[in-house]
């Protein structure tokens, strides 16, 4: 399900998506081991032709390659042959890493043995351009089956003996192209293999036919190989050989010894090998020079070439003739690729370019493609040594037209600008015929003649016009014209001896191959050798004309179609072809529609149109290109004339050259079916139908109508291409061109032609690739030859300069030399002058050594003596020192001695003392008994003093007892003091307390007190207001009432007692008799309630006189002063009364 | 504080409701503990708590110097007391001031007037005074709390003096008690301010009774612990909370004579949670709980001047 999406989107339009499903696919290779995957997308490759998966089938990695070879052996043996082998193919030309299994494989085997078998054209066809393919990139496994492939050779040798009459021609000049090849390859590879199988199988006599007819011719192509003289059938086989070999060098080693097919022979070799210039080299100078002259007339026609070369080439298939096929749709890459030129170099457009122009821009596509690139460095040296060569210009008068042309002052620059593209063309034309004139004669003799006629007219005609050039050129410029013929002289001769060789080679070649069958061929090799004659001859005409022969054919078609301009008519020529440049466009336009009408081709007009389409861009483009062109050639000249010798500039103009090389090749496609069916062609033209073949093939439309070829191989391709996907289409037109023309061939060969002509393209694009790689790795050697010689020449400048500095060092040392024998001479004065001198002090030395020979005999004389002077001395110091001894030991003596004397003395001393000592104690002794008294006394003593001591003691101890008992009273009694102090303080503090309660007791009585006295107070005041109002009432009672006191004072005291039980109101009325009632009555009261308190109260009433005195000290509120004040008022008013 | 130093429950005790359990045992320690009282510690617990019914006359008289803080003394000290008021008695018998039939807080206020020597001839106008009328209203009051004329007596002329001390600064009570109302409840003082209750509500008289005869007796004692405690600013805020409990009365009054109904009649358990708000709203300002503030702010900002006159005359 995930595969089938991812090939779905694997046909995707978007790149982006194709690419991610590639990706996808090769991720899923990388994970799955199975072969599902690679059969699945061989399925489908089968059935689709996808390109895209051929793309990743070839990117397989290790297990799946196996599987993809089982597969393709499996299929190969099924229905689908074509597509397998298709498969295949595509997968060798990819050349992955592990094709070298293929060898190892059974689907090699079985690739054989379908070419054993295979009759029918295509498979068969497809198979072999596989093998050959297949060949250079294992040679070294290809050994076991060497005998399979001759085998196969042989089978197709034969295949017109074999098969009569089962193929139409086209497919047959296939077969014959693929043989051709096959055998190139064989003979380049394994020569003494191949050669001793040819022996082996062409001895026999039965094969003798085939042999001539078609081996033969083939071995006439190539060269001797030297193989076949050093090497064996084994040593070919064996890997050493081919170790170091890659696939392309394979390719190149045979085309190397296909040397007398110039297809096949690579270009380089030429100047590689150093040759003399060869006649091609010649040829193509001339020829560019030629064309340089009538740049513009081919620019103008620029089909003329291809028509020439159609003419020639028939077998001609350069490495680049499918290049076209590879860039598919021409139009469409010019756009991009020929802004690319202008810009990389000018040199490339103004002479690659200008042929193209009308025809082909493809070839722009094919100059910017990267394969073609790597040619340059080759052909810059090709161009090297050609320019050297053209220094001697081989064909003056051409050249001399052209430099007439170009720039008259540098004949050798317009040489190299021109020749590249030329010579290439050429180089790839030129052969052709040749080898056609083989062709025909081996194959159909009749076709021979008429080719040859063919050629050799047309080469005649060009020498006319060569010769006619010659005079103009002559006639311009006599200078070169002088030296022109020499050159041409020696350029014959050169060919002349050139040719020799490859006739010698060819010749042992054919004699040692042929040597077996020389009884079957006798006549062979006199045919062989009359035509080799003629070839000989032809070559050399040829080679001088052959560019002519082109231009010649260039102008007789110029002639055809314009006006029949003669071609030996420079000046004429050069306007014409302006002209006809300037209509070269619509030309091209009108080409396709053209050969439409004429031959009536059965074409529909979509295809018309889509040409016309096509063509309309083209001429656009070409449009674009041609004002590009004219000032790129003008430039390009200055620059030549600036920049002549660089190499540089060689190697631009090698680009050019391969460029052009590369992209004529396409055109050449077409010769080759001319060449490889001239009988048909002639038969065709026989037959009076020039368009009898379809369009696949021009050739004839390129012999009789200019138009035809000038469209363009690519026009042609286009035509295939279309026809092929317009099957039906083109059911109908072939229907209808075989209505209206007799000859038609049907429609599967066609397309058969087509696929056939489709691998052949495959393979050729294979075979330039490969073409390619090898340019590519010749580049890179060629520069790092470069370097070398840059490095070469750097060392050789060294050297020079050593070389200086080793002259300049002898100089010094010659100088040095004289300086040092000036130096000995004076060395030597002075030699001499020490030399005496020395003489002189040897004299001395004798002398001298003489006298102190005799001071030595004295010296001894008298060291004898010392020595005798100094064992007397010692003799006497010896007994000196025995003396000395002695003496010491005497004073030693001496000094003891006196020592004991004065000990002596001491002791007498001491002696005497003791004596007198002793004395004493005799006179002690004596007093003795005397002292036995104070013993006793003192014994008394002594206990009386023992008493007292002891009542001391006692003393003592009783005062210490007494002592301690005082100290302990104290402390008792401090203790009671301490206690009696707290007690005080307790005492002190309760009295305190006591004091202040009994203080309070104080205040409480003596607020009672003052209460006391406030009470007294009252009483007092009132007492004073009761006298007050006694003495109002006496005063009044005086006044009125002596007469009734009774009657008043009863009223009195009634109203006292109103006035007491109501408010104290003083009635003025009240008697103070009643008065002192009333208070009678108080006081009697106050008797009766209590006899203290009414005594007191009468002690305070009597005391009342004294007291205010006694009171008015003390301190008084000021109602008091002042009621006291009115009782003193109120007293002294009674006092006064009383 | 000897109480909490005693028992640590004390705190809980309080938070959890049951004041008087530890109060009690506490003041007992207090007053059986020494010979001599500590007066100061007294203070403190009259501030404090509520002083238990049966110890309130001792510690009242304590307080207002009538027994010393000798207890050994007491008995002399009352023997003399008596003596002092029947003589008073006697005298103010003896001048017929008074007789049988005088009404004891009559009596009383005479015998105050008489000991301080204030008793002026005309004695009669001058016991109609206000003042003299608040006190006598005080000692009315008390007449109801205790059975000793004698301690009636002392007390009464304690509480006599405390007025007289504060006296002079019932103005700034007043106002002070304005400021705490419109403070406490602007509602309600922007309402008799409208109505012009200001003047109507005896605020003066209040204050100087220590609202004897306002709140019932037995809350009344209450708030005079806190007085015999020295704080003379429990007034103000039993005041306040009178006017705030009556809030609703008072409200709905339009005129001022309806707010002294109001005010005359209020009823005993109303007076109880007037008493107890007071206090709780006196202790939150404030009061002397805070150490060091010492026995009243206002009481240290009364001028020296007064309290001088007061002494030399005790």
């Amino acid at each position: 399900m995930e595969v089938a999406e991812l090939l779905d989107r694997l046909e995707s339009n978007q790149p982006e998506i194709v690419e991610e499903s590639k990706k996808k696919f090769r991720e899923i290779f990388l994970n799955t081991k199975e072969s599902w995957l690679v059969n699945g997308l061989c399925d489908y490759y089968l059935s689709t032709s996808s390109s895209r998966s051929v793309e990743i089938l070839v990117g397989v990695r290790e297990p799946h390659d196996r599987h993809l070879f089982d597969r393709l052996s499996d299929s190969l043996k099924g229905s689908s042959k074509l597509q397998t082998l298709t498969l295949l193919g595509h997968i060798v030309r990819r050349h992955p890493a592990w094709l070298h299994k293929i060898a190892h494989h059974s689907l090699l085997k079985e690739l054989l043995k379908l070419l054993k078998v295979e009759t029918d054209i295509l498979p068969l066809m497809t198979a072999l351009l596989v093998l050959i393919v297949l060949l250079p990139m294992i040679p070294d496994l290809i050994g076991g089956y060497l005998q399979d492939i001759f085998e196969v050779f042989s089978r197709l040798a034969a295949w017109n003996t074999n098969n009569p009459n089962k193929l139409p021609e086209e497919h047959l000049l296939h077969l014959q192209v693929g043989l051709y090849t096959l055998f190139h390859r064989l003979y380049g590879m394994y020569p003494c293999n191949f050669l001793s199988y040819l022996r082996h199988e062409y001895g026999q006599i039965e094969n003798l036919g085939i042999f001539s007819h078609t081996i033969k011719p083939m071995l006439d192509t190539v060269k001797m190989h030297p193989l076949l003289v050093t090497a064996s059938k084994d040593a070919e086989t064996a890997t050493s050989r081919w170790m170091k070999m890659e696939h392309h060098d394979v390719i190149l080693e045979c085309a190397k010894f296909a040397s007398l097919d110039t297809l096949e022979r690579p270009r380089e070799e030429v100047s590689h090998q150093g040759l003399p210039p060869t006649s091609r080299k010649r040829y193509s100078l001339e020829h560019s020079s030629l064309e340089s002259a009538y740049q513009h007339q081919i620019k103008g026609n620029p089909s003329l070439n291809p028509t020439s070369s159609q003419v020639t080439q028939k077998e001609d298939w350069s490495p680049s003739i499918f290049c076209g096929m590879d860039t598919p749709p021409p139009q469409e890459v010019v756009p991009t690729s020929i802004p690319q030129t202008p810009n990389s170099q000018s040199y490339i457009v103004s002479s690659s370019v200008p042929h193209q122009e009308g025809t082909s821009p493809p070839e722009a596509a094919i100059e910017a493609t990267p394969e073609t690139t790597p040619i340059k460095v080759i052909d810059s040296l090709a161009l090297n040594v050609r320019s050297k060569m053209s220094g001697v210009p081989p064909t003056s008068p051409l050249r001399s037209i052209a430099n007439e042309i170009s720039i008259p002052n540098s004949p050798v620059h317009m040489e190299p600008t021109a020749p590249v593209p030329g010579g290439k063309e050429w180089l790839v034309a030129k052969p052709v015929p040749e080898k056609n004139g083989f062709r025909f004669d081996s194959a159909e003799t009749s076709g021979t003649v008429s080719s040859h006629l063919d050629s050799s007219q047309e080469d005649q005609e060009v020498l006319e016009i060569v010769r006619q050039g010659e005079q103009w050129s002559i006639d311009t410029q006599p200078k070169q014209s002088s030296v022109l013929p020499s050159s041409q002289r020696q350029c014959d001769s050169v060919l002349e001896e050139f040719h020799p060789p490859h006739m010698d080679d060819y010749e042992e070649c054919e004699q040692e191959s042929g040597s077996p069958c020389t009884s079957g061929g006798l006549h062979m090799p006199t045919s062989r050798s009359m035509r080799e004659f003629a070839h000989r001859v032809h070559q050399q005409h040829r080679q001088r004309c052959y560019s002519q022969c082109t231009t010649d054919t260039e102008r007789s078609y110029l002639a055809g179609f314009s006006t029949g301009s003669s071609p030996g008519e420079g000046s004429a020529a050069l306007l014409h072809s302006r002209v006809q440049r300037a209509n070269s466009c619509p030309d091209m336009k009108r080409g396709p529609v053209l050969p439409g009408a004429e031959a009536n081709i059965g074409r529909t007009l979509e295809e018309k149109e889509e040409l016309e389409d096509l063509e309309g861009a083209l001429s656009n483009l070409d449009v674009n290109e041609q004002p590009h062109t004219t000032n790129g050639r003008e430039e390009e000249n200055d620059q030549l004339s600036q920049e002549f010798a660089s190499v540089t500039f060689m190697k631009q103009m090698a680009t050019a050259s391969t460029q052009t090389v590369d992209h004529w090749s396409p055109l050449p496609y077409e010769h080759l079916f001319l060449g490889a069916f001239p009988p048909v062609e002639h038969a065709q033209t026989h037959n009076g139908e020039m368009k009898a073949s379809t369009a696949p093939s021009p050739a004839p439309l390129c012999h009789h109508t200019e138009l035809f070829p000038r469209y363009s191989p690519y026009a042609m391709l286009d035509k295939y291409i279309e026809t092929v996907i317009q099957g039906h289409g083109k059911d109908d037109r072939d229907t209808k061109k075989a209505n209206v023309q007799g000859l038609e061939s049907e429609l599967k060969t066609v397309k058969e032609q087509l696929t056939l002509l489709n691998i052949q393209l495959q393979f050729e694009r294979h075979r330039r690739e490969a073409h390619a790689e090898r340019n590519r790795r010749l580049l890179g050697k060629s520069r790092s030859n470069r370097a070398l010689e840059e490095h070469n020449s750097a060392l050789r400048d060294q050297l020079s300069l050593l070389q200086k500095d080793i002259e300049n060092l002898y100089n010094e040392r010659e100088k040095k030399k004289k300086e040092v024998q000036i130096t000995e001479q004076q060395l030597q004065e002075t030699i001499n002058y020490w030399q005496s001198q020395c003489n002189t002090h040897q004299k001395d030395i004798k002398e001298l050594r003489r006298k102190n020979e005799l001071l030595e005999h004295e010296l001894k004389q008298a060291k004898e003596k010392a020595t005798t002077n100094m064992k007397e001395l010692q003799q006497v110091k010896s007994v000196f020192f025995e003396v000395t001894n002695e003496m010491q030991h005497a004073v030693a003596e001496a000094s003891a001695g006196q020592q004991l004397r004065s000990n002596l003395e001491e002791l007498q001393k001491e002696l005497i003392l003791m004596g007198e000592l002793q004395q004493k104690y005799r006179d002690r002794f004596s007093q003795l008994p005397l002292l036995r008294h104070y013993e006793e006394e003192q014994a008394h003593l002594h206990h009386s003093y023992r008493e007292e001591l002891k009542g001391v003691n006692e003393m003592l101890e009783s005062r210490n007892s007494l002592l301690e008992a005082a100290k302990a009273r104290i402390i008792e009694l401090d203790s009671v003091v301490t206690r009696r102090d707290m007690i005080i303080a307790d005492q002190k503090r309760i009295l305190k307390q006591v004091k202040e309660e009994y203080q309070k007791k104080l205040e409480a009585v003596e607020s009672k007190c003052d209460t006391h006295r406030a009470i007294r107070q009252r009483m007092e005041s009132h007492v004073l207001e009761l006298y007050h109002q006694l003495d109002i009432a006496e005063k009044t009672s005086k006044v009125k009432g002596s007469r009734s006191p009774d009657s008043s004072a009863a009223h009195e005291v009634s109203v006292i007692s109103a006035g007491s039980a109501d408010k104290p109101s003083f009635s003025p009325h009240s008697s103070p008799l009643s008065e002192s009632l009333g208070s009678a009555e108080g006081s009697l009261s106050g008797i009766l309630s209590g006899k203290d308190v009414g005594m007191k109260n009468l002690q305070v009433i009597v005391d009342q006189p004294e007291q205010p005195s006694a009171d008015q000290q003390q301190p008084v509120t000021s109602q008091q002063s002042a009621s006291m004040d009115i009782a003193a008022a109120d007293n002294s008013i009674p006092e006064e009364e009383g | 504080m000897a109480a909490d130093e005693r028992n640590f429950r004390a705190s809980y005790y309080e938070k959890v409701g049951c004041r008087s359990v530890e109060e009690k045992k506490s003041l007992e320690i207090l007053l059986k503990d020494n010979k001599t009282l500590d007066k100061v510690k007294l203070q403190q617990f009259c501030l404090r708590f509520t002083v238990p019914g049966i110890y309130r006359n001792l510690v009242w008289k304590v307080l207002f110097d009538v027994l010393p803080i000798h207890v050994d003394s007491h008995k002399f000290v009352m023997e003399q007391r008596e003596q002092e008021y029947s003589d008073l008695v006697h005298s103010l018998h003896f001048m017929r001031m008074a007789n049988d039939q005088t009404p004891k807080p009559h009596l009383f206020l005479l015998m105050w007037l008489l000991e301080t020597g204030k008793l002026k001839y005309s004695w009669n106008t001058q016991i109609n005074n206000t003042l003299y009328q608040s006190l006598r209203s005080i000692s009315q009051s008390l007449l109801n709390v205790f059975d000793n004329s004698v301690d009636i007596y002392w007390i009464s002329k304690g509480f006599f003096q405390f007025v007289d001390k504060f006296y002079n600064d019932v103005p700034k009570l007043t106002e002070y008690t304005w400021n705490l109302l419109e403070k406490e409840d602007q509602i309600l003082f922007n309402h008799l301010l409208d109505i012009g209750a200001w003047n109507v509500i005896p605020l003066q008289s209040w204050l100087c009774s220590c609202f004897a005869g306002v709140i019932s007796e037995s809350s009344l004692g209450k708030v005079w612990d806190k007085l015999a405690g020295g704080s003379c600013k429990i007034l103000v805020f039993v005041a306040v909370v009178i006017l705030r409990t009556l809030r609703r009365n008072l409200l709905s009054c339009k005129m001022s004579d309806n707010v002294l109904n109001c005010l005359n009649n209020i009823p005993e358990e109303t007076a109880e949670i007037i008493v107890n708000k007071a206090i709780e709203m006196w202790q939150q300002y404030g009061s002397l709980l805070t150490p060091g503030a010492g026995p009243d702010n206002l009481k240290a900002h009364l001028p020296v001047s007064r309290n001088k006159p007061a002494q030399g005359t005790a």
